[in-house]
């Protein structure tokens, strides 16, 4: 039996036929009502998502494939990461109207935050972090900067954490509710966070890049540490951090020209996040 | 469901006024698996239905734009290397395919997609031209051993060279069609009707012998994944063509290449897909199409154009099979069919024990 529903996300929307019976009821775990949606005909879907088991397969492994293009197989008991990561990769594989790096996105004041970095950086606790303290969530996996008028644009998705992040932010913020907690994927234990209810909310609104933070934890580092990054160098950065760089030539040049100029690149190295967010409020609030 | 493709391109005016949006979905889902979203926007934009098309349609044929624009750099950097091998050299070099489309400036080849460099050598230069690519850093990757034989016995090219550093693909041709075939086509035509790229020591074939090579390509052809692809090359390319040259020299191509039968099918296909009125010179070439083999066609490709229809599944088969037969016989296609299927059923017990290997002692890579 397949089943049919649709994620109308910003700014993609997703058509998705499955045959794993519980999938839906698990992503209203993660996802809004506003955003979790039957089909409707009156509406236009960027992505047509086929995940389902096929016959051949043992075990009951689903294939998730795009068109004819297949991502990956899941185990029964590891849909849900499967899921989000196919998501991760229709976007970061098949759009490129938008430059799409890999980064997260929080905003407060109308002014953005982006943090690029390597996985294991600690992006994404930091990410969590900032968000619970009331920062508003455009993404923590694409930093979508439109070229015609250099605003990020917010993907807003579940938050995924792994591993010791998941330990850190249940320390932090005991009242948290951490969401479908999947063991031993190949990344590890992955949980996710439901947006805040603002970040939801806003999740048409755009925001001007404002600051890009390479952030790095080091538990052995005394306390923070950072320095700024020329133009060039901030550049560059964001050029190896991006997924269509490439593809968009010349358009994504004048892109990141604009956002390496108009925000200020830092790295900071730290062993406590909270000193970094201090840190972020600080440089946001100068001039 | 039939083909949102093909109907956008018949028409992009008319698609935009009468799509539903569910039809827009189905468009981009299809435009995106077969590669046309660059060609679609650029249809789009030619016919002024730009600023009409909803916002998630601009999304995607953006994005296809941006591919396109993109291959469009590392093709003519490419070409750049190329044409230092060449012009150095005596070997006369056609291109053909794409690379053409784009080098002979054809309007509908600003979106296209290429995969690789098509070029033509006559014979007697075809091992000077291969040393030529070799000795620049075009070589052969891996391949089975019947692979290779397979290639350079019965088809009409040298097994796919890629360059050492920057990956790029040549296919090597010294004929338009595999030598195994029974239709005797002729290439010395083609060659002899070619005209020079100012500037260059390549040239490209005349707009009609490109249609030609175009009917050749899409007609005696084995797969269906780019059939649409295929089939919308070939109108745009037909309404280009006859503003370039008059019909009466896409008939002289055909009978002097000997293809009279696939440029008949080609013609009749565009009438019957693209409403395409075509000029009562056509009758010139209708002999030498069978009947038979016109009503095959036209029924293998309505159902494969219909994947609604009960021999939607089947008609992948059989045009398979239909493929293979023109381009190496009955008895060839026997030996080729049996040697194919025990070679992978070896390949498969090999790699079925290397993969259980691995398994053991690695995880799967990182998923995005």
């Amino acid at each position: 039996m397949t089943t049919t529903f649709a994620l109308d996300l910003a700014p993609f929307k997703f058509l998705i036929h499955t045959s794993a019976k519980h999938l839906y009821s698990q992503l209203t775990d993660l996802y809004s009502p506003d955003v979790l949606l039957h089909t409707r005909s009156d509406c236009i879907y960027d992505f047509e998502i086929n995940y389902k088991n096929r016959f051949w397969q043992p075990g009951g492994s689903l294939a998730f494939q795009l068109g004819q293009q297949h991502f990956r197989y899941a185990d029964p008991d590891q849909i849900v990461p499967m899921f989000e990561w196919g998501l991760n990769w229709c976007v970061a594989t098949y759009q490129s109207r938008y430059l799409c790096i890999h980064a997260a996105v929080l905003e407060k004041g109308g002014k953005a935050v982006i943090l690029p970095a390597p996985p294991g950086s600690g992006k994404s606790t930091l990410c969590a972090m900032m968000m619970l303290q009331g920062w508003r969530l455009l993404s923590d996996e694409h930093c979508m900067i439109n070229p015609v008028d250099g605003a990020v644009l917010p993907c807003v998705r579940p938050l995924s954490l792994k591993n010791n992040s998941l330990a850190v932010i249940s320390k932090l913020f005991p009242a948290v509710d951490l969401k479908q907690r999947t063991e031993n994927t190949h990344k590890g234990t992955m949980a996710y966070l439901t947006p805040t209810e603002q970040s939801w909310l806003y999740r048409h609104q755009t925001a001007r890049p404002k600051l890009v933070i390479f952030p790095k934890y080091n538990a052995a580092a005394n306390g923070l540490s950072g320095y700024a990054l020329s133009e060039s160098a901030l550049f560059m950065q964001l050029a190896i951090n991006s997924f269509n760089y490439s593809v968009m030539a010349e358009t994504g040049f004048h892109a990141l020209h604009q956002l390496s100029s108009e925000a200020e690149g830092y790295c900071f190295e730290y062993n406590d996040g909270q000193l970094a967010i201090d840190q972020i409020e600080e440089l946001l609030h100068e001039e | 469901m039939k083909s949102e493709c093909l109907a956008f391109t018949r028409s992009p005016v008319d698609y935009c006024a009468r799509a539903t949006r569910v039809q827009w979905t189905g468009f981009i889902q299809e435009a995106r698996q077969h590669a046309l979203l660059g060609t679609c926007y650029f249809l789009a934009r030619d016919s002024d239905v730009w600023a009409s098309l909803p916002d998630e349609v601009q999304t995607h044929l953006l994005s296809g734009f941006h591919y396109a624009e993109k291959q469009k750099i590392t093709l003519l950097n490419e070409m750049m290397e190329l044409e230092k091998l060449f012009s150095g050299s005596d070997v006369p070099a056609v291109l053909v395919k794409g690379v053409a489309y784009r080098l002979a400036e054809y309007k509908f080849a600003r979106g296209r997609v290429f995969s690789d460099i098509d070029l033509l050598i006559p014979r007697s230069h075809y091992g000077q031209a291969l040393q030529l690519l070799k000795d620049a850093g075009y070589l052969e990757f891996s391949m089975s051993a019947y692979d290779r034989r397979y290639y350079l016995r019965w088809t009409h090219q040298h097994p796919p060279l890629t360059h050492f550093i920057r990956g790029a693909n040549i296919d090597l041709h010294h004929h338009i069609f595999p030598v195994s075939s029974n239709e005797h086509l002729l290439v010395e035509p083609l060659i002899q009707n070619s005209e020079p790229l100012p500037g260059s020591a390549f040239s490209t074939p005349s707009p009609a012998f490109l249609f030609m090579h175009a009917a050749v390509h899409l007609f005696y052809q084995d797969e269906t994944h780019k059939l649409i692809k295929d089939l919308c090359d070939l109108h745009l390319l037909y309404q280009e063509v006859v503003t370039r040259q008059s019909f009466q020299h896409i008939i002289d191509a055909a009978i002097q290449s000997n293809a009279q039968a696939a440029v008949y099918y080609a013609l009749h296909t565009l009438q019957q897909i693209f409403y395409t009125s075509i000029p009562k010179e056509i009758s010139q070439i209708a002999p030498a199409a069978s009947k038979y083999r016109l009503w095959q066609m036209q029924f293998l490709l309505t159902h494969l154009l219909d994947t609604t229809s009960f021999w939607h599944r089947p008609a992948h088969f059989f045009w398979f099979v239909r493929g293979h037969l023109l381009k190496m016989g009955p008895f060839t296609l026997l030996y080729h069919s049996t040697s194919k299927a025990l070679e992978q059923f070896r390949e498969r017990r090999v790699l079925s024990k290397k993969q259980q290997q691995l398994d053991e002692q690695t995880r799967p890579g990182d998923a995005h």
